[in-house]
């Protein structure tokens, strides 16, 4: 056995202690993990072979009321000896209210995990008695689930002249409304989903994926297919730490996320489209919105930009690789992992339902009406991706510091390799606070501390702080390389340099300072110091100084130029649209009189989508467009680029606008119905509209793909830009570059030299050598 | 004076989105005149900076331009967040000050609930001049230190109301956030575990009212819906 084999298997054997070792999840009753029929397929026999009865359920319960209930089993194939043990057994469930033991039969009857079940002297009969008592609520419908089966005890059986034969069960299923739910109005609160639906899906996955895989494979070298191949191949792209490489992962990542997030969206979208809607139940929709919420931020947007950073940091500052290859490719392996953690809440019966703010204490509450099973691994799975954040971090703020090419001064980068370096610090400062307060709440929800528990002098607030002040500058950290997409492409596509780049830089620097002190506005109306309220509502109103300075620089940009119509200028475009609207928007919050209305309503939700979409996405578009003949050698194709943009923008709009409207009239978001009918037509047309804008996803997908072996071919530069990426061939050689190039300076007549050392390599950029 | 009857947020709402039309259709129509006056007539037209691969472009800047950009929204941001501390002054009034005559509620969450304590009377004036208390549609009585058991809340027309908001804590779950939002008078303040929070209104005209709960508190977040009565005479 060599060497590496020895470790892979080391380490395999150390993740299953591991995860033996973890504290169990615990589950819903039907979920993975719990008995799910508790065990009652043992026996053989299903629904039918015997006749499982509960008598005395009430036709409506009243609050706090006892019932005496009868459980019996019968089997006339199974009669059984008459003085004989081992009779039958049963186990009872409701969904709320307790049980005890009925008088007569103390003996027989004791409790089990959230129900009743029969003792071992009650095998010997075949009915029970119980006593339910009935949960104080009366507005809910309480669901009944008995297991039972009958035993044929130590007769023997004709055919074959053994007891153990005769042994079949079987299933009971009621519900009793409460007094107060009689009149209709209630739902019932269904259980989790059985969890053969989550293992089928998975598989199913798991097996699309493989296909996929093997597809993608197949069409790399059609000629010379041969499986042997495969393990290889899946090697190389597991093991590798070349950036474009590792950017090409993120980036599939973040395109099979985003997708994943649109379905969510769609599912409770259609769940929202009309009043009174039953489409999702209650959890579904709960755990959907928060999957969809973390998903596009973590999951789609912050690797999609990851992606692009790594593909094109190196070449446009002209270095050979990231600072650390191999703490990027980590970077990208922890968070498809944790990915794995979001979405493993599922197996536990339910997805996290914590909304993606996760909010205490709501998010470390157990119990019947605390957050979900899953939550507990969806705060694991963010612990990770803050892990994975920080390493990036700081490899883009090292390569950005100490790997520029002579000539790349400061002040003479491209204004995307600026934005990724904003982004990145402020990221890197602003995780800990997020990862401090995860851990806490993992704390919280495992071994019992109580950080956010006001009972036991907890504060509920300080999950806020924590939260926001991570959060609000992660909306700089997506929005500003969106900002240096739009520079790149305005300034290649008008033919002239960025107007301003000096006020771009700064401009891009103010935000990174201003928006580490205004997360407070996410607070108004949380019982916040009301000086410390004013402080944050100027702060807030600040940040419109700097991004409308950047907003006039583009338009100054395009003055006296002559704009080219390519589609990423086309995106380009249309993000200036969208992401002023919003940003306009985004005004109305820090005005107290105005918040005390807007906090948490759908005005809320309009405001960050125009901002998120019409911001982050349109900009990630724009850059696909116009990085992709850098990545792959070939255009995309120009006309389903403009069919694609064309429906997304008016799909995007018609989504998301009406929303503002919804606010005003008080819709509360994270609704998972309503009850105002005037609220339906809007509704209607957002989940329309959403619908259309998801399709229209599907056309970028296809471009992607056809253009991949289709596409118009390309030579260094087909846009026309200056930046040192488009110097070197299309796709780039690896290692990036083979002799490190130099920029020129248009506003000097000789080039800038620099000296060694690291201190004037991280003012200059690096040495030639 | 709280807002209960929408003035201070209508008058708000009204500058804001005045200040966002003019600020929007500014720059869209800079926008849509730019993109339409300099775009390439025809492909070979050479470009007018001659961006170079690898070489840094010719910088162009025009510092008043920059300034003009960088002042006036400075200018207009102060003034907006002027009117925005204005508003602020107006909202939250001190909950301890005892110098206004105040009718005083509890207003207590549970997941998924409300539960509504009346700390003084609510006194009607009929038209024969006789005063009597206010007796809920369930035939509570409102009298000094009762709960109302209809699940709704009921306020006396034109008296400023301070609500005192706190959350159940019954020992079985740990208590969450919630927060009373009433849309029509635009008025919402989170209820926090382990603090008090106040909220100060007055209701200006009778009718009902809806009140939803909007800090997300669990499953049935959505179902935690209560009616505002406001009932009295509301003259002087």
């Amino acid at each position: 056995m060599n060497k590496n084999k020895v470790r892979i298997i080391s380490l395999l054997l150390v993740i299953f202690i591991a995860l033996a070792a973890t504290p169990q999840m615990t589950s819903y009753p039907t979920g993975l993990g719990t008995n799910g029929n508790n065990g009652c397929t043992c026996h053989s026999g299903g629904l039918g072979t015997t006749t499982v009865i509960v008598d005395g359920m009430p036709d409506s319960f009243t609050g706090g009321n006892t019932y005496d209930l009868t459980i019996t089993v019968s089997n006339p194939d199974l009669t059984g000896a008459e003085t004989s043990s081992n009779m039958g057994g049963f186990r009872l469930f409701a969904s709320a209210g307790t049980f005890s033991a009925g008088e007569n039969f103390t003996d027989l009857v004791q409790e089990s995990e959230g129900g009743v079940t029969h003792t071992e002297l009650g095998n010997d009969v075949r009915s029970w008695n119980v006593i339910w008592t009935a949960p104080d609520n009366e507005g809910q419908i309480v669901e009944f689930t008995a297991h039972g089966n009958a035993v044929n005890g130590n007769a023997l059986t004709p055919t074959d002249g053994k007891g153990n034969t005769g042994d079949k069960w079987s299933t009971f299923e009621a519900t009793v409304p409460g007094a107060a739910a009689l009149g209709g109005g209630a739902v019932l609160i269904e259980q989790a989903e059985p969890f053969e639906v989550a293992i089928a899906a998975i598989t199913f996955s798991i097996a699309l994926f493989s296909l996929m895989l093997v597809y993608v494979f197949y069409r790399n070298n059609p000629d010379g297919f041969n499986l042997n191949g495969l393990t290889k191949w899946l090697k190389k792209w597991m093991t590798t730490t070349d950036h474009k490489e590792v950017g090409t992962l993120y980036f599939v990542f973040s395109f099979l996320f985003l997708m994943i997030g649109g379905v969510f969206a769609i599912l409770f979208r259609l769940q929202l489209a009309v009043a009174d809607n039953d489409f999702l139940t209650q959890d579904q929709y709960n755990s959907f919105f928060t999957l969809h919420g973390t998903t596009m931020i973590f999951l789609a947007a912050m690797p999609m930009i990851a992606a692009f950073a790594n593909w094109i940091i190196p070449l446009q500052i002209g270095a050979k690789d990231l600072a650390f290859p191999r703490v990027n490719a980590m970077g990208f392996w922890m968070i498809a992992f944790s990915s794995v953690l979001l979405y493993g809440g599922v197996l536990a019966g339910e997805g996290a339902d914590i909304t993606w703010t996760m909010y205490a204490p709501f998010s470390n509450s157990l119990g019947d009406k605390g957050a979900s099973a899953g939550t507990t691994l969806f705060v694991a799975g963010v612990i990770m991706l803050g892990i994975s954040s920080t390493l990036s971090g700081v490899n883009f703020i090292a390569t950005v510091m100490t790997m520029r090419a002579p000539g790349v001064t400061w002040m003479k980068m491209p204004l995307f390799s600026w934005s990724i370096f904003v982004a990145n610090a402020m990221l890197y400062l602003s995780l800990p606070a997020l990862i401090i307060g995860t851990v806490y709440l993992f704390l919280d929800r495992t071994i019992g501390t109580h950080f956010y528990d006001a009972a036991v002098g907890g504060d509920p607030i300080l999950w806020a702080h924590l939260f926001w002040y991570f959060g609000h500058p992660e909306v700089y950290v997506v929005i500003l390389p969106a900002f240096g997409v739009v520079s790149e492409v305005l300034s290649t596509s008008a033919k002239r340099s960025i107007f301003g780049y000096k006020s771009m830089v700064y401009a891009m620097a103010g935000i990174g300072v201003v928006g580490f002190i205004v997360w407070g506005h996410h607070m108004i109306t949380s019982g916040m110091d009301p000086t410390l309220r004013l402080i944050m509502m100027l702060t807030t109103m600040l940040v419109a100084i700097p991004t409308g300075v950047k907003i006039f620089n583009w338009l100054a940009t395009l003055w006296g130029g002559s704009l080219v119509f390519k589609t990423h200028t086309i995106w380009a475009l249309g993000f200036l649209v969208t992401f002023t609207m919003g940003g306009i928007s985004g005004m109305f919050f820090p005005v107290a009189g105005l918040d005390t209305h807007f906090h948490d309503t759908y005005f809320v939700v309009a405001h960050f989508h125009y901002v998120l979409v019409g911001g982050t996405l349109f900009g990630m578009f724009s850059a696909i467009y116009y990085w992709y003949p850098k990545a792959v050698g070939r255009k995309l194709d120009e006309k389903l680029g403009l069919l694609h943009f064309l429906i997304t923008f008016v799909a995007m709009n018609g989504t998301f606008w009406p929303m503002h409207q919804l606010g005003i009239e008080g819709m509360p978001r994270r609704y998972h119905t309503y009850s105002v009918d005037s609220w339906t037509e809007l509704n209607s047309f957002i989940t329309m509209s959403a619908i259309i804008m998801g399709l229209a996803q599907l056309i970028l997908a296809w471009n992607i793909i056809r253009s991949y072996k289709h596409g118009e071919k390309c030579g260094k530069d087909p846009w026309g830009g200056w930046s040192l990426e488009w110097t070197t061939t299309s796709p780039p050689p690896t290692p990036s570059f083979h002799e490190i190039p130099t920029q020129g300076d248009a506003n000097l007549h000789h080039a800038e030299t620099s000296g060694g050392g690291l201190f004037s390599r991280m003012w200059k950029g690096a040495d030639s050598k | 004076m709280g807002p209960a009857d929408y003035t201070i947020f209508r008058s708000l709402m009204i500058t804001w989105n005045f200040w966002s039309l003019v600020v929007g259709i500014l720059t869209f129509a800079l926008l849509f005149y730019l993109i339409i006056r300099f775009k390439q007539v025809s492909p070979k037209e050479g470009s007018p900076d001659n961006l170079t691969p690898g070489v840094f472009p010719k910088e162009r800047d025009n510092l008043t331009l920059e300034l003009i950009w960088f002042i006036v929204p400075t200018i207009l941001v102060l003034y907006l967040t002027f009117i925005a501390w204005q508003s602020m002054i107006a909202l939250w009034v001190d909950p301890y000050s005892e110098e206004q005559e105040t009718f005083d509620i509890t207003i207590e969450a549970y997941q998924w609930g409300w539960n509504f304590y009346y700390h003084d009377e609510i006194l009607i004036i009929n038209e024969t001049g006789n005063i009597s208390t206010f007796t809920t549609p369930t035939g509570t009585e409102i009298v000094n230190g009762s709960m109302s058991i209809d699940g709704n809340l009921y306020l006396p027309c034109n008296q400023q109301i301070k609500a005192k908001l706190i959350a159940l804590d019954d020992g079985a779950d740990i208590p969450v956030l919630h927060a009373p939002f009433v849309p029509e008078w635009a008025i919402k303040e989170d209820i926090v575990p382990g603090m008090e929070t106040f909220m100060a209104f007055t209701p200006k005209e009778t009718g009902t009212y809806d009140l939803f709960c909007a800090e997300y508190c669990g499953q049935q977040h959505s179902k935690m819906l209560a009616k505002v009565h406001v009932v009295g005479a509301c003259g002087e």
